[in-house]
């Protein structure tokens, strides 16, 4: 009898269990920037296009995918994921190049022509939302660099043309190789998120910063002084006109409102990257996340950043 | 003798946990309340937006499910069913609209890039207690679709660019085989979200985009009575951290209509007054439901099965003019508790 009771017990906690999970991974694409002219002419961070990794290493990521490509260490595939030959990619690139700049380039440079081009990155990827560590863990399925050409650098509205090359499907390995090309920049991007992991994650977010969790810092990366710093985080305050009857004058009053998990739907994620020289495959290790609110003038930092 | 008694015990265990077993199953059953025994509807995989492109004006398509598992899930559907007669009813039905003929490449990237949406055909159950609809497909058809751009006139020289639904062609019923075993799936979708209308105005097709009032009604009344009573948690979106408040749910059915009352004076002549009447939304109001739902497809036997992850029924806002101004939800329920 006592056993029954027992095994009934485990039954329900397993159940319970099933129905309270601590995470959820979800398969999500995203394209990043790793070449943001604002950022190389001006040093301006515009806070709508702020991805970028500097010069050297950005080619060197480039040239380690293009030299896979060409030794036949990897298979490239279309969107689709059927395989596609090099002498077909070969021959757009010279078709795309031919339509954005008017050159036509030999077939045996263009590959290594057109690496200062190779401007973003398409990801698909899995990513385990942890709810209980605030942690981002992902694992790259498959990448294409995308060669974007900037028409006119100084327009008001840069117009692009970009053209996603191939995609590489890298093979899993389970062992860290030494070889593996480490990228020091970190990369920020803006990781938008949506149902089901929104709540439970920003919800764990309000929590975790209101019981002052050592992993919730100030946007800036240093410590909070005070309690009083972190609740202050959570209210909005405005000003709004109201007319006074009395005096028939418009008078501005402040207006508090509280801001909830559910107004968080963006972050802002920093992270470093490295390659497989040998299976192209492309790890990433979330460092930081900044809350983002969405207002009429663009993204506001919440005030703080969560250490990963 | 002590095996005996063992194995005895064991059996008796064995029956004792197939019966709660039963039991458990049979009062899962006993809550479930048929809603349709057959609707069908569409949805979009695609939708298109307008983008501004320099002077150029152009529809990009994007895409409401996982394009990965999508892509390999129509491409085993395609596998089975594309063949020449198909292909001849394609041909035919571009010829009409275009009045132009397609070649073999062309016919390859319709296929490949413009199954724009999907009809379900479906049966549809709810939970007596959470008010939650379970859908079973029972077929599904694919669509091919072609949108262009219209320029609607607002007046005051004010324009608007709209996207309007140009060639359709529907590929045709997919009935999966019969089987409960799910052994090779793709998660399509996690969550799509899509909104559509309950009430077909010339019902003969019953079924179309159609519930039949016996059955919308009391679930709508269960779900209304349940969220006043507090027996439900409503959420005013899907993604609410906080349930809404009772004083809260009740606010939400308000509306304000502006009628003409006509009247008898003193000396029995007719006058006639507009006037403003507070009154609340019911049942009669809800006209649309919408879903979030994660979709599953199994490789091995071509069906589609569904989670209901949210529901909200939506209803008509009429302004003081009558006039429709737009859907509103008018609360969510959800699937998992703490989302």
């Amino acid at each position: 009898m006592i056993k029954r009771v027992v095994l009934f017990f485990l039954l329900c906690i397993s159940f319970l269990n099933l129905y309270s999970q601590d995470y959820s991974i979800e398969h999500e694409y995203r394209k990043v920037g790793v070449f943001n002219p604002e950022w190389e002419m001006y040093q301006v961070l515009n806070p709508r296009k702020f991805e970028h990794i500097t010069g050297y290493f950005r080619e060197e990521l480039a040239n380690i995918i293009i030299d896979g490509v060409k030794k036949k260490n990897v298979k490239i595939y279309d969107k689709r994921k059927r395989e596609i030959n090099l002498d077909t990619l070969i021959n757009s690139l010279i078709e795309f190049e031919k339509k954005a700049s008017g050159k036509i380039v030999p077939k045996d440079s263009i590959l290594d022509y057109i690496i200062p081009y190779i401007s973003e990155y398409e990801f698909e990827e899995f990513v385990n939302y942890n709810y209980k560590t605030l942690k981002l863990e992902k694992k790259v399925k498959a990448f294409s660099p995308i060669i974007i050409r900037y028409k006119d650098f100084f327009a008001k509205d840069i117009d692009t043309i970009k053209f996603n090359m191939f995609w590489i499907f890298p093979e899993e390995t389970t062992t860290t190789s030494s070889n593996d090309f480490l990228i020091p920049d970190t990369i920020l991007y803006l990781h938008l998120l949506k149902y089901p992991v929104l709540n439970p994650f920003t919800t764990s977010i309000f929590e975790k910063a209101r019981s002052r969790h050592p992993s919730i810092l100030r946007s800036n990366g240093s410590k909070f002084l005070s309690p009083k710093e972190i609740d202050d985080l959570f209210v909005e305050k405005s000003k709004v006109a109201v007319y006074n009857e009395e005096t028939g004058l418009e008078e501005f009053k402040e207006v508090v409102t509280n801001i909830i998990p559910e107004d968080i739907k963006h972050l802002r994620v920093g992270e470093v990257w490295s390659i497989e020289p040998k299976s192209l495959l492309i790890k990433k290790e979330v460092k930081f996340i900044i809350p983002l609110l969405e207002t009429e003038k663009g993204f506001r930092e919440l005030g703080i950043r969560i250490n990963e | 003798m002590r095996y005996l008694l063992e194995t005895q015990r064991m059996s008796r265990n064995k029956i004792l946990f197939i019966l709660i077993l039963l039991a458990i199953s049979f009062s899962a059953k006993a809550q479930e309340r048929l809603l349709s025994k057959k609707i069908v509807y569409e949805v979009e995989i695609l939708s298109p937006k307008i983008e501004n492109a320099g002077a150029k004006d152009s529809i990009v398509y994007n895409f409401q499910v996982d394009r990965r598992f999508w892509w390999e899930s129509i491409d085993l559907v395609l596998g089975k069913i594309k063949n020449d007669s198909l292909i001849n009813r394609l041909k035919k039905s571009y010829f009409q609209y275009y009045n132009d003929s397609l070649n073999s490449k062309q016919i390859d990237l319709i296929f490949e890039n413009e199954i724009r949406a999907i009809k379900f055909m479906e049966e549809w159950y709810y939970n007596q207690d959470n008010l939650l609809i379970e859908k079973k497909v029972l077929a599904f058809n694919p669509i091919i679709k072609r949108d262009s751009i219209i320029i609607i006139d607002l007046g005051n020289k004010d324009t608007e660019m709209k996207t309007t639904q140009g060639f359709r062609f529907e590929l045709g019923w997919v009935f999966p085989k019969k089987s409960d075993l799910k052994s090779d799936t793709l998660c399509v979708v996690r969550n799509i979200q899509f909104t559509i209308p309950i009430y077909n105005k010339t019902p003969y097709h019953w079924w179309n985009s159609h519930l039949e009032p016996e059955y919308s009604f009391p679930y709508f009344t269960s779900f209304i009575n349940s969220a006043q009573e507090g027996k439900i948690k409503v959420y005013s979106q899907p993604i609410s951290s906080e349930p809404l408040a009772r004083l809260d749910i009740k606010k939400r059915r308000d509306y304000e209509v502006s009628t003409t009352l006509v009247l008898e004076d003193k000396n029995s002549n007719i006058i006639e007054k507009d006037t403003i009447i507070k009154t609340q939304y019911t049942v009669d109001n809800i006209t649309y439901l919408r879903f979030g739902e994660e979709w599953y497809f199994d490789k091995n036997t071509f069906s589609f099965s569904k989670n209901v992850n949210y529901i909200s029924p939506m209803i008509e806002i009429l302004g003081l003019d009558n006039e429709l101004r737009g859907l509103m939800p008018i609360y969510y329920i959800r699937r998992k508790a703490g989302l």
